[in-house]
């Protein structure tokens, strides 16, 4: 029965001509070298379609005052990154989208090793704080945020903290730590780990906390919840899910902190975004993207998304550590290392935690 | 005397087409998978699949799977049974209480669950009880039964209205006993009706990310997850899981057949017998209803109302009621088709030819297809033969009604066995064609369960999330989506009024669909 629903399948699906073509990594179009130019003058009125690899409601405001601004109509399609990646691969140049703006740098590489992000054109480029900046042609980036050490002061001392991540493996900490493997922020930092560390310094290290008693969680809320409730003492978030977690309640007993400086537990990671190669609405697109890499924005971000703004020429979130300082704390990387999810994976799938 | 009356192949027709229709929506996402999967070398496919993580695993996910079935039909068939055979008091209210479960999101039921343990617990702080911090395995298995046994509770109770008393009255005249009645007369009754519910909420459970993950046990889900970066490991693991499947459906088809069928003396017979008397019995069965209400029900609500009151949520109302709209103008229609295929896919089933039973099975795989693949499989599809539906809602629709058809199956698969064909024999011989029949005859039968399927079928539609963030149009997105997007972001205030409305909704449209069924027998 199965065999005979398969064969309907394949000939519905070969009739179709879904079979998966190989990508071509063709030449940037001349073209785009153009837009440049249009990228300064006032975009057109019309529309933008844009997937969204972020939560939509903390952006939304952001992307009313650009249509407020532009006379722009931007249509959206929001859902995990790495979900909305996968989709964007499938619809490869039949997509409607003409930005995709995600939440990792995976997600982001992903697309663009399929060769469906066209080239950002100088114009839309700006000036990033050196923190931020990679050399992929095909995104920029937006937003920063870091992974850091959350800890319940009641579980554990301030002085007994690890200076490093890599001492969370020791057997001080067994039972002790929270963390998330099947989360996309983590496993970025696993990819990090890996380009600064090597593969089998990584592999170590996650055996390590894994012997040692590591307590998984799904993703980044419930380890701040289960360190509220005194299930754990240490876990290794995003820097802002504490903060959120705090504007509504003050008295949340849960505290953060970096790493010694330069420890590679201080990550960096960045929500970026790029043009589609189909995008039909190149101008607006290429509009957008300098509008989020804009003043107004990047100010929202730090004000209103607790994240870290990529620019330099903006006042950073009072309740964030400086961003003057990050240089000093965070790890020393090339942002274009980033992008190999599938080695992360196949490591924390070797180690067995996926 | 053969039971099965022959229909002349032309006037059936009309119940042949959507059922064609049906296995060729299901084999869409099938040959994505396929197709996707086979990109994978023989060396890595195998390396991928073999590995012991995989067994592992696997077994957690059976295990899960296997436990939540008993458990759930454990707690729905004398929940069932108290309110179609007995006296008992409020029996509509304890009716919509044991079927509002299924309108809580999973994730709701694991962080309301995970929120009531602990020293610093809601039980620790509402009662100065400190209960064991729910986790593990005994945390998803009890988070998925509290909202899975509804599932189970509507079969059984559709089964309970139609079971003949005569027949249970014809062995006590003969000197059973009411134990040996239960065993040799109504038990053997329930076995279709339990058969559905298991394959429901057993392949609910192989596909569920959302519980397992909060409540920390590791299933096959995880490795799925976490694979759609490599779509062909993520297609060789939906794979596995249809293959499972499979496996399931030819268990279920061999126990089916190793059992004796018997059909009622007719449908006009299914009358309601006297009402047990309770009694003294009133006491703990409440006592157990109010346990069962307050983890399934109360827990939940209590906990999104406990979110909305910790900060001041600032939802905009107007967000809110699109987003309601947007909820209801993907549910309604996919749940009418859903509905509208399900009674002819049903309706041939129950023939028991091989069409049939290709097509049965079909509307089961498309359950079990994790959803992600479902929404790719179609989107690729759509984009390669008619790009101009990929922006609509009727592909959602188209969707929905592949992914959830076996929910309005459901229902039907555990009634129409219990009807006979007798009367549709005689309308035919007096002269009403093949769909007169079905209208006149058949679908007055069927209407209580054609309404527990109509509301099964949206209610899943309503807190759906995969379809609905993939094939939804630009610009749409239900309450569910919303509700979960705060959530993920520890936005609990502003989740809290999106999740609240769909559970209002859900209620809602629970209590008017089964009010149709009941005004309707």
């Amino acid at each position: 029965m199965f065999r005979t629903l398969s064969y309907v399948g394949w000939a519905l699906l070969l009739l179709a001509g879904c079979k998966s073509e190989p990508v071509e990594k063709a030449p940037v179009e001349k073209a785009e070298a153009n837009a440049e130019a249009k990228a300064e003058e006032p975009a057109k009125p019309g529309e933008l379609v844009v997937y969204v690899g972020r939560n939509l409601s903390l952006v939304k405001p952001l992307i009313e005052k650009f249509e407020k601004q532009t006379g722009i109509t931007v249509k959206t399609r929001d859902g995990k990154s790495a979900e909305l990646a996968a989709l964007l691969v499938e619809e490869g140049d039949k997509t409607v989208a003409d930005v995709f703006w995600a939440q990792d740098v995976d997600s982001l590489a992903l697309v663009a090793s399929k060769g469906l992000f066209a080239e950002v054109p100088e114009g839309v480029k700006f000036e990033a704080s050196k923190l931020f900046t990679g050399r992929s042609p095909h995104w920029i980036p937006l937003s920063g945020r870091a992974r850091l050490l959350a800890y319940n002061p009641k579980k554990i001392v301030a002085s007994d903290l690890p200076k490093s991540i890599l001492d969370l493996a020791d057997e001080k900490y067994a039972g002790q730590v929270g963390w998330a493997p099947s989360n996309a922020s983590f496993q970025t930092f696993v990819t990090a780990l890996r380009a600064a560390k090597g593969e089998a310094a990584a592999e170590a290290w996650l055996r390590g906390l894994k012997d040692n008693g590591a307590k998984t969680y799904a993703k980044n809320t419930p380890i701040i919840k289960a360190l509220g409730a005194e299930e754990i003492a240490l876990g290794l978030p995003n820097h802002y899910y504490l903060l959120r977690q705090k504007a509504t309640d003050a008295d949340f007993p849960v505290e953060q902190t970096f790493f010694a400086d330069g420890d590679i537990g201080n990550l960096i990671n960045v929500s970026g975004a790029g043009i589609t190669k189909g995008a039909g609405n190149r101008a607006n697109a290429e509009a957008f993207l300098s509008f989020l890499g804009g003043k107004e924005a990047q100010q929202y971000f730090a004000d209103e998304t607790f994240e870290y703004p990529v620019r330099a020429d903006v006042k950073g979130n009072a309740r964030l550590v400086p961003l003057a300082d990050l240089p000093r704390i965070a790890p020393e990387l090339d942002l274009d290392k980033l992008g190999d999810r599938e080695g992360t994976l196949a490591l924390l799938q070797k180690v067995g935690l996926l | 005397m053969n039971r099965r009356f022959s229909l002349r192949p032309l006037g059936a027709l009309p119940l042949y087409l959507p059922a064609l229709a049906v296995v060729a929506t299901v084999a869409i996402p099938v040959g994505f998978v396929a197709l996707r999967a086979s990109e994978a070398s023989w060396a890595d496919a195998s390396a991928w699949l073999l590995r012991s993580r995989t067994a592992e695993l696997l077994f957690n996910t059976l295990a899960l799977g296997a436990t939540v079935v008993i458990a759930a039909s454990a707690i729905a068939f004398p929940l069932a049974w108290l309110v179609t055979r007995t006296d008992l008091r409020g029996r509509g209210a304890v009716t919509l209480a044991a079927i509002l479960p299924l309108a809580i999101p999973g994730y709701v039921m694991a962080y309301a669950l995970r929120s009531l343990g602990g020293p610093l617990g809601a039980g620790q702080a509402m009662f100065g009880l400190t209960f064991p911090r729910l986790d593990g395995f005994v945390g998803a298995a009890l988070a998925l039964t509290l909202y899975n046994y509804p599932y189970f509770f509507l079969t059984f109770r559709a089964a309970f209205e139609r079971l003949d008393p005569a027949q249970a009255e014809a062995a006590r005249a003969l000197g059973a006993g009411p134990g040996r009645v239960l065993l040799t007369v109504h038990l053997p009754r329930f076995v279709p009706a339990a058969l559905a519910g298991a394959l429901v909420v057993g392949l609910y459970v192989l596909g569920d990310f959302g519980v397992v993950s909060l409540m920390r046990f590791d299933t096959l889900s995880l490795a799925l997850y976490a694979s759609w970066s490599r779509m062909e490991q993520g297609s060789l693991l939906a794979l596995m899981l249809i293959g499972l499947t499979v496996f399931l459906l030819l268990g279920e088809a061999w126990i089916t057949a190793r059992r004796a069928r018997g059909a009622t003396s007719g449908l006009g017979a299914a009358r309601r017998p006297r009402p047990v008397a309770l009694g003294w019995l009133n006491a703990p069965i409440w006592t157990g209803i109010a346990a069962l209400v307050l983890l399934s029900v109360i827990t939940p609500v209590g906990t999104t109302i406990h979110w909305m009151a910790e900060g001041a949520a600032h939802f905009d109302a107007g967000e809110l009621a699109a987003a309601a709209a947007d909820s209801l103008r993907a549910a309604l229609p996919a749940t009418a088709l859903t509905v509208a295929l399900a009674l002819p896919v049903a309706w041939l089933a129950r023939r028991g030819t091989r069409l049939a039973r290709i097509v049965e099975r079909a509307a089961q795989l498309g359950y079990a297809i994790p959803s992600l693949a479902l929404a790719l499989g179609f989107v690729v599809f759509a984009l390669r033969t008619v790009p101009s539906i990929r922006e609509t809602l009727a592909l959602l629709w188209i969707a929905y009604a592949a992914h959830f058809l076996m929910l309005a199956m459901g229902p039907l698969r555990g009634t129409l066995p219990l009807l006979s064909t007798r009367h549709e024999e005689a309308a035919r011989s007096l002269g009403a064609g093949p769909l007169g029949v079905l209208w006149r005859v058949t679908l007055p039968a069927l209407r209580g369960a054609l309404a527990a399927g109509a509301a099964l079928t949206l209610l899943a539609i309503l807190k759906e999330l995969p379809l609905a963030k993939l094939l939804a149009p630009l610009d749409s997105r239900p309450l569910a989506v919303s509700a979960w997007a705060f959530a993920d972001e520890a936005l609990f205030a502003d989740a809290a009024p999106y999740a609240l409305t769909l559970l209002g909704i859900s209620a809602f449209s629970v209590a008017a669909v089964l009010r149709m069924g009941r005004e309707a027998t």
